[in-house]
Order: C-alpha cells, then structure tokens, then sequence
C-alpha cells in the first residue's frame, strides 16, 4: 500500500492516554476513527500537520488500518457500542427527568383537548402524544387552567392528564351536590375536559401538589393537530 | 492558515469532547441521586442556617437535603443526620410497615419531611389523637394507595394524625442506614462523629400501632 502525503490528512488530538487518528480518503479505506494506546509527547499544541510526522506517522497509520480492518467486530467494537448506548440512556433519562418528556394520551377524559376522535384505528399511532415540560417542578407553581400530569392518589403506577380548575384557597363547589369544598393548603383540585368520562378529583376529592409529575405544553403527535395547548377554564373563560 | 485553522478546529474539538465528558458525568450523577441511592442530610429547622454554607455545597453537588423537627427524635439526632436513602425499593412497592421513608408534604410540595410507615393500604390504624393531653384514640383504615405515616416522637410531629393518610405516590425514598451523626457540644461548637452502617429501618414500637 503506497500513499502520498496530498492523499490524505492526519489530525491528531491529544487526549490523556489515547490519541485518535482520523484518516480520510484515497487509501481505499473509508475514513474511520481508530483508538491506539499510544501516547507521543509532542510539546502541547494539540494538532499537528500531515508533513511534519510524514515518515513517521504514516507507517503508523497504515499498521493501524490493517489492524482494524482484520479487527472490525471484535468485542472493542461491541464495548463501544455499549458505552454509547448508556451514555445515550443516561442523557436522555436525565432530560426526561430534568427537562421534558413525550408521553402518549390514553383514553377520552381529555376529549376536546386531546383524542377528540372517538375510533382509534390504529391505536398507539392516532393517539396524541404530548410535551411533558419538568421545569415547573422545581417551585410548584401552577394556575388555574393548567394541564397537568399526576399520579393516581389510589394507584402510584398510574398516571392520569387532567386539568388544573382550583388552587389552594380556593372554594369550589363539587358537582351533583350542593356543598362547597375548600382546598386545602398545598392540594388542588384537577377535572378533566370530558366531564362524562373522567375520574378525578369530583371522584377522589382534592390532590397533593406533590403527585404532580409535570405540565403538558404542546401537541407533538398527530401532524394536523400540532400546536401549543392555551390555558382554558372548563366553563369556558379564559385562564387569568 | 491550514495549521492555524487545523489548530483552533483540533482545540475546538477537544473542548467538546470534554464537555461531553462532563456533562455525561452530570447525568450519571443525576441518574444516580435519582434512582440508586443517595446520602441525604436530616436536620433541625433552627439549624439551618448555621450549615447553610454546607448546605449550599451540598445542593451544588445535587445531594439533597431536608428540614426537620424533632418528629423523629430518638431515631435521628435533633442536631443532625446524614442519612444514606435507596430509591429503588418504593419504585419496586416494596416498603412496608416500619420502614423509615423520605416524603413530600401534602402541606407543602417543596418540603420533604422523615416519617416512618405505620399502616399501608387496607390495615386498620388507631391512634391517640392528642398524647400529651389524653388518652381518647381513633381508629381508621387506610384507603387504597395509601399509607399512614408518624414520627417517632408522637408528641411533636405533624404527620398522617393531622393531614391524614398520604397517597403512595409522595414517597420519595427510603432511609437506609446513618451514615455520620453530628453531635452539638457546648464547649467545642461542633463535632462530627461517624456513625456508619445504623440500621434505621427497626420494628414499629407497640406503642404506635
């Protein structure tokens, strides 16, 4: 294998213990990142030139292509893959955690709001996915009208989409009977949209601040009903 | 002007490459405070701000703290614990009676408070209403997905006897062992003792449940 220096480019960055060698074009050898345990002092300044290590680095590279290409599939290859994957696994927990999430909407509870139609075809495909942003669950302030995701009071596996209608403090008067409930310090009170086909709260009264796991923000799934989710009353005023 | 830009792109991206570093370590860090373990400091409300500094560093590492009273006063020092809590064992549905467990307060969303479990769903609980001043006990049973929690020190603890059961889904985690105990002394301010390895998760005293 013969190759002139206009041929390709060598760029090397140091790292601790492992150099990376990128090696692109005209070795009939796609350009591929290969790790070496093999450190050269050379100053600090982190990159060098093809020319300067010419002779030197070029035998190098070429060793180095016949070892990977012999070594393609090796348990290296398989280690790298599995770093990556739990890097990856660990990035996105974290964001779901911190940040935001994407969840699917189950059920009619929510109807105009969410699933407005009543045959589901194709199931998880129509369903609506949502934007479950976890920012507001640093200092728990919520306002009326907010569309929420919480655990189940009854079953911590659950978890219900329902919408915010009264804060602590508040009175309101539970439906199909004539007394006023006031919630208590830190609890509210969540309905759902579709008030013939929801449990909440009219079921098992107010709620904790602290099952709440995050607010909805935005329809992502089906592609004609993208779009923002505005914070509504279900008496149909507007959320102040 | 090929070196200097193969320079800066080479510097570019090693800077890179370390951030990602670091920021998979963050991650690692949060997944790990989150769903494994963490140690956790148990402290007093009037000592807060004397270890806010501590408190301070503490959070900037995301190891998470707590304000407490005296609630849970034989078990954990009035000045101070630095508990070690799993988060794996309430996700599993394993906790039980007996079982010292980190909460979020109904009464307040940002706060988490110590308590041990006394009943969960479906058992009967009686209680005595107001200990310090009588005898006059009540007996309720803990509803679906609930748990009925107390503080150790029956006499100065707001727990599930004001508010009532709480919902499963507020546990937080579950208190593991102590891992460092600090003990107030008058004539040197302060001093640590280490502590490790106190079971904290004992039988429920016969005189809670």
């Amino acid at each position: 294998m013969t190759l002139t220096p206009e041929q390709h480019q060598i760029s090397i960055f140091t790292h601790d213990h492992l150099r990376k060698f990128r090696v692109g074009g005209g070795l009939g050898v796609c350009s591929q990142t290969v790790e070496v345990g093999y450190v050269r002092k050379r100053k600090r300044s982190p990159s060098v030139e093809a020319p300067h290590m010419c002779e030197d680095g070029y035998r190098l590279i070429v060793t180095l292509i016949c070892q990977f290409d012999t070594n393609m599939g090796t348990p290296s290859f398989l280690w790298n893959v599995c770093k990556s994957s739990f890097a990856c696994g660990l990035i996105g927990l974290t964001i779901s955690d911190r940040i935001a999430s994407i969840v699917p909407v189950q059920g009619f509870s929510m109807s105009p709001t969410f699933n407005p139609y009543n045959s589901r075809p194709l199931g998880l495909f129509t369903d609506d996915h949502v934007l479950v942003e976890k920012h507001c669950l640093k200092d728990y302030k919520f306002s009326h009208g907010d569309v929420v995701v919480f655990c189940s009071p009854s079953s911590y596996k659950e978890k219900h989409i329902k919408r915010i209608t009264a804060m602590p403090g508040d009175w309101i008067s539970v439906p199909y009977s004539y007394d006023a409930v006031k919630i208590p310090e830190g609890h509210c009170w969540v309905e759902g949209d579709n008030p013939t086909n929801s449990l909440d709260s009219r079921s098992f009264g107010p709620i904790p601040l602290g099952l709440i796991r995050g607010r909805v923000t935005h329809i992502l799934w089906p592609p004609q009903r993208v779009g923002k989710i505005d914070r509504k009353l279900p008496g149909g005023g507007l959320g102040f | 002007m090929r070196l200097w830009f193969g320079k800066w792109t080479a510097i570019a991206k090693e800077s890179a490459g370390r951030a990602a570093i670091f920021a998979k370590f963050l991650c690692l860090l949060h997944v790990t405070n989150t769903y494994i373990f963490s140690p956790i400091l148990v402290m007093h409300r009037f000592l807060n701000l004397m270890l806010c500094v501590s408190v301070y560093v503490v959070m900037v590492v995301e190891f998470s703290f707590q304000v407490y009273g005296p609630s849970m006063l034989p078990t954990l020092n009035l000045a101070g614990d630095v508990v070690l809590s799993e988060y794996i064992s309430h996700r599993l549905g394993k906790v039980g009676p007996g079982d010292v467990v980190l909460i979020q307060s109904p009464e307040n969303p940002r706060k988490i408070i110590t308590k041990r479990i006394v009943a969960m769903e479906g058992e009967v609980v009686s209680f005595l209403v107001d200990p310090s001043r009588s005898d006059r006990s009540r007996t309720v049973v803990v509803p679906k997905g609930h748990v009925w929690i107390q503080g150790d020190n029956i006499y100065a603890s707001n727990d599930s006897r004001n508010f009532g059961p709480i919902p499963y889904g507020l546990i937080q985690g579950k208190v593991c062992c102590r891992i460092l105990s600090m003990i107030v002394d008058k004539e040197k301010h302060n001093l640590f003792r280490i502590d490790i390895g106190t079971v904290l998760a004992i039988a429920v005293p016969s005189t809670m449940s």
